[in-house]
């Protein structure tokens, strides 16, 4: 089983978060907008400046920085 | 008639949720907008009646969980427990749940329904939902969460009378609520902390709970205050005794979210057939270089409109003031009563409400860009561009509204989550250039930037400077930025999570209520400034009036009598009274204030009447070329510009050499485009920092700025001409 942080994914790849190694704060309020471990993660694009990257999560979209989402380790969906 | 009973609920829910469509829809006009004290965050209270209840309606600002991370989140926290100073502790909740994201709406609202106060959970987006193949069943949900559920669409506004039946049932159900239970795992410990530290049973399972999953947070701090505890170590006690390093929030989180998903797998069912056209378009128009060129076409096309459609209402405005003036002075006799009507209140008045029309219209686009779900878009296309000069995505609208004025502008700032960004934004905003200084540069550029055409008549040096004045704004913009990015410290936490929020259609009902709302906003914080100030402005410019002036004219006066031509005699009449209207002007205050700070001018080339009008522009830029127009005496200076520009370049110093030389109006223009003169600015600066500290700063920082720069533009190009 690989894992990957979302920020190497493709636009279009989806995983299963295996774990967030951002600070405290971050992971609290990811966690409430539902970021925990086995909940399935979409990569949908990135902005033309490359940062921020678009994902999709439980249904919704929502735009978060490389730095961020470099901290959320997946497992890809092949 | 019985008086009625007076019941205070509260609306809550996620950002975007159709909340405020919601409690527009309840309310209508009878809604109030202030700031929660000590605060920027907006409270807006609203009123309706059921049968025999009054009901006061506050609507909470979005929020994603009741564990506070910012100033919104944290007046939604403490709405629970009743802590919001002017606000009753509500006596029931109505939840705003997106139909079309259950589970994620669903955390906020079951952390609701663990409290003693009932709650009703409408369910918003209901038709967007069944469109993309979502159902929900209504009767199990209610059964699962043990309370009232209700649906409603997002724009028609249907299922509204069936919300008021609930509130009406849960009224005469004696408002008793039947909490349910999302997060055992905390029950021991909870019951610990009671035994322990509140014997008596103070306090309720939810204020402990929270407390408990809250470390260092608003919960924690309010019970150590309520049980007098001298430092939080007796909860970390129980946290250790209890629980694993793990923190208890992503425990709640995850306790949560399994029993979400349990209560959504009964009642969700997901169908998505097709694609609908929604999805289409957000796919199209979501991808990197087309987002780029519509957003930059969605901007092309609010200053269109800012600036060419309000012209024809501009105009309509600025005539009806100078008839009313007119018609005033021909039933008045001249006296300062009149004058304080004519050059004080009507000017000043004038002065707010002809920038009403492009407000208007800027507010119009905001709200659709809001409503629609595209701010957001906007918010990430700038992140990384707006992050390099200490910026956030989210400062782009508000800079973007400060071309047409910088109130509304800084007022948009309060998107911005994270303090050190706002702050810069809301200090950079005033560099914009804004409409109020467009009559300046117009007059300026008009006579004194000679008409010479470039590339066979494509560019227009007068063009030319005039687009050149606004990089000149954008870049003192961003050179303010960087260095206060440089010297503030570093902000606490800088994240950049933001949801983007599907493409919708406004409800208009509930758009032109917000408009409303914020032109009254707009008018009242910028209107009562502006109005003050132009009142004591035209004092100091009308007193003193020396009775040796009167005399002197009265003689001046007697012997045009003698003149036998009618038409000549009125004319220099006429003429008369503008020089001792102007001989006035210079023994006022004003002219005074003129005469002894005109010696700092100096070397920036201005004489005392450019800094008198100078100083009576402080309060609004614009009305320098008024004060220009009494000084030079040419009466009613907004119907003749060509002839103030005239004798703006007939004026000498005493040695003939003239004021305005390009060096002085170049360094002028340059002065006026980094200058804060406007008050209204000051006062929305001091409402939204919530203190006085940044806007003396913001005022000293940019009229120094506008002074050095004035004085190196006019060494510069005395140097090259």
């Amino acid at each position: 089983m690989t894992i990957k942080r979302l920020d190497t994914l493709l636009p279009g790849e989806s995983g299963y978060i295996h774990k967030i190694k951002a600070s405290e704060e971050i992971k609290h309020r990811l966690s409430s907008l539902g970021f925990l471990p086995g909940e399935k993660i979409t990569f949908i694009r990135h902005a033309l400046t490359g940062d921020p990257i678009e994902i999709k999560i439980m249904g919704y979209a929502l735009g978060i920085r490389r730095d961020e989402a470099n901290k959320i380790e997946v497992t890809p969906i092949t | 008639m019985n008086k009625k009973k007076e019941l205070s609920l509260a609306l809550i829910g996620n950002p975007n949720t159709g909340k405020s469509t919601l409690f527009n829809l309840l309310t209508g006009l009878k809604q109030k907008t202030a700031n929660y004290p000590g605060v920027t965050v907006e409270k807006r209270i609203g009123r309706f009646d059921i049968k025999d209840h009054a009901i006061h309606l506050t609507d909470l600002p979005g929020c994603y969980s009741l564990s506070p991370e910012s100033p919104d989140e944290l007046v939604a926290a403490k709405a629970l427990y009743g802590d919001l100073e002017d606000v009753k502790k509500p006596d029931g909740f109505i939840v705003a749940v997106d139909s079309t994201n259950l589970r994620r709406n669903l955390f906020l609202a079951t952390q609701l329904l663990e409290s003693k106060i009932p709650v009703i959970v409408v369910l918003t987006m209901w038709d967007v939902a069944k469109k993309i193949g979502t159902t929900i069943d209504l009767e199990k949900l209610s059964q699962l969460l043990k309370t009232r559920v209700t649906p409603m669409e997002a724009h028609t506004g249907e299922g509204l009378s069936e919300l008021i039946e609930a509130i009406d049932q849960m009224i005469s159900e004696q408002l008793v609520a039947d909490p349910n239970n999302y997060f055992p795992e905390i029950d021991e410990a909870v019951k610990f902390f009671s035994e322990t530290l509140d014997p008596e049973n103070t306090l309720s399972r939810i204020e402990i709970m929270r407390a408990l999953i809250d470390q260092n947070g608003y919960a924690e701090q309010r019970l150590e205050s309520k049980l007098n505890l001298a430092s939080n170590q007796q909860l970390e006690d129980i946290r250790h005794r209890f629980f694993d390093q793990e923190s208890l929030f992503i425990k709640e989180s995850r306790s949560r979210y399994k029993k979400i998903n349990a209560i959504v797998k009964q009642v969700e069912q997901r169908n998505p057939i097709h694609r609908t056209w929604v999805e289409k378009i957000t796919n199209f128009i979501d991808q990197p270089v087309i987002g780029l060129v519509l957003f930059i076409a969605v901007l092309a096309l609010v200053f269109q409109a800012v600036f060419s459609w309000a012209t024809p209402m501009m105009e309509g405005i600025d005539i009806l003031a100078s008839k009313s003036s007119l018609w005033l002075k021909s039933i008045l006799e001249p006296t300062a009563f009149r004058s304080l009507l004519t050059d004080g209140v009507i000017a000043g008045v004038g002065s707010v409400v002809i920038f009403l029309p492009q407000i208007l219209i800027l507010f119009c686009f905001i709200i659709v860009l809001e409503d629609s779900g595209y701010l957001s878009r906007t918010a990430f296309i700038m992140e990384k561009i707006m992050r390099n000069f200490g910026l956030s995505g989210k400062s782009v609208i508000p800079l973007i509204s400060s071309f047409a004025c910088a109130v509304p502008g800084i007022m948009a700032t309060r998107v911005i989550p994270e303090p050190k960004a706002r702050l810069i934004t809301i200090l950079s905003a005033p560099f914009m250039t804004c409409s109020a200084r467009l009559p300046v540069y117009a007059l300026l550029i008009g006579a004194f930037i000679p008409d010479t055409y470039y590339m066979n008549g494509w560019i227009n040096l007068k063009g030319l400077v005039l687009l050149g004045l606004y990089f000149l704004g954008i870049f003192g913009g961003i050179f303010t930025a960087l260095i206060m990015k440089t010297f503030l410290p570093a902000e606490t936490s800088s994240n950049f999570i933001i949801e983007l929020f599907p493409y919708r259609t406004p409800n208009l009902k509930s758009m032109l209520i917000k408009l409303y709302d914020r032109a009254l906003i707009f008018l009242k914080r910028a209107g009562t400034v502006i109005f003050l100030v132009a009142i004591l402005i035209w004092a100091l410019a009308y007193f003193p009036r020396p009775i040796e002036i009167k005399n002197q004219f009265d003689i001046e006066r007697d012997l045009v009598a003698a003149v036998a031509d009618a038409k000549e005699k009125t004319a220099q009449i006429i003429q008369i009274n503008q020089e001792e209207k102007a001989a006035y002007l210079e023994h006022s205050w004003l002219g005074q204030m003129g005469k002894s700070l005109a010696p700092v001018f100096k070397p920036l080339g201005w004489d005392w009447k450019v800094t008198a009008a100078f100083i009576g522009g402080i309060p609004a830029r614009e009305v320098v070329i008024a004060a220009l127009g009494t000084i030079y005496a040419i009466g009613d200076a907004t119907t003749s510009e060509s002839l103030l520009q005239d004798k703006l370049k007939n004026a000498f110093w005493d040695d003939g050499k003239p004021i305005f030389t390009l060096p002085m109006t170049l360094g002028l223009l340059v002065f006026y485009a980094f200058c804060l003169q406007c008050f209204a600015t000051i006062a929305i600066i001091r409402r939204e920092t919530n203190s006085w500290r940044w806007p003396i700063i913001a005022w000293t920082y940019m009229t120094s700025l506008s002074y050095l720069a004035a004085l190196i533009t006019h060494r510069l190009v005395s140097l090259i001409i």
